[in-house]
């Protein structure tokens, strides 16, 4: 029995595994990963990059979750619980984040592109949308850069099971 | 990070095949945050959380262990 989707947060290591195994999973069968999954892969593996660096800067866990492809925007949603709810509660903070990609090939400086391609308002409204379970934030632009090759995720994998 | 914060921007840098930078450029500049895989597999955080839904915004999670599909392969 698992766990009702909408319900489950994966931590950022565990998010990272699965993205790797599903790159395995391609490469034991000989076959090309779908637009989409790679695409989630992607965005996935940024996204736990990210979760793990805001946990160190807030010093509390962060979780993650893929979002639908068909809500098209964010493409990853994080969260943590902090004590910042009445009489020191615990509070789901809830982050969406959506993620691109800046690489050496980019004819333009990082800041121009942030600014042209995501930190446009007037041409990318954000909205906040509310939320059922606690506070929200908005994270427009997350700038994602090369990722780690396959050989080191093998290790990581190894490392992981031992 | 505040409730209702918009426009955060941060930057994700790497260093190396497991080391990366994650540094906060808007509104301002913080960071940056050093992250490295190697030390980040050693974590004993549980692979997933369920939360449970309340009636107001505090919500708890519960950190047991819990069969999954990879979300990924999903997919397909």
């Amino acid at each position: 029995m698992t766990a009702p989707a909408d319900n489950w947060w994966y931590s950022p290591q565990c998010l990272l595994l699965f993205a790797d195994q599903a790159l395995k999973h391609c490469s034991d069968g000989n076959i090309s990963p779908p637009g989409t999954m790679q695409t989630a892969i992607d965005e996935g593996r940024t996204g736990a990059i990210f979760a793990l660096g805001l946990a160190q800067a807030i010093g509390v866990e962060t979780w993650i979750r893929l979002v639908d492809c068909r809500e098209r925007a964010p493409d990853v949603r994080l969260m943590y619980v902090d004590n910042t709810g009445p009489k020191g509660s615990h509070r789901m903070n809830t982050l969406q984040v959506e993620v691109v990609t800046y690489t050496k090939h980019s004819t333009e400086g990082l800041a121009d592109f942030l600014f042209k391609v995501k930190l446009d308002l007037p041409r990318r409204p954000t909205r906040p949308i509310p939320s059922l379970l606690g506070s929200f934030s908005v994270v427009p632009p997350l700038a994602k850069f090369s990722l780690p090759t396959p050989s080191w995720w093998n290790g990581a994998r190894a490392a992981c099971a031992t | 990070m505040e409730r209702g914060a918009g426009g955060l921007c941060y930057v994700i840098g790497r260093l190396d095949e497991s080391r990366f930078q994650v540094v906060q450029v808007v509104p301002n500049l913080r960071g940056p945050e050093e992250v490295n895989l190697d030390d980040a597999f050693k974590s004993t955080q549980a692979p997933v959380a369920e939360t449970k839904r309340g009636m107001s915004s505090a919500s708890t999670v519960s950190e047991k262990l819990i069969p999954t599909a990879n979300p990924f392969l999903e997919l397909f």
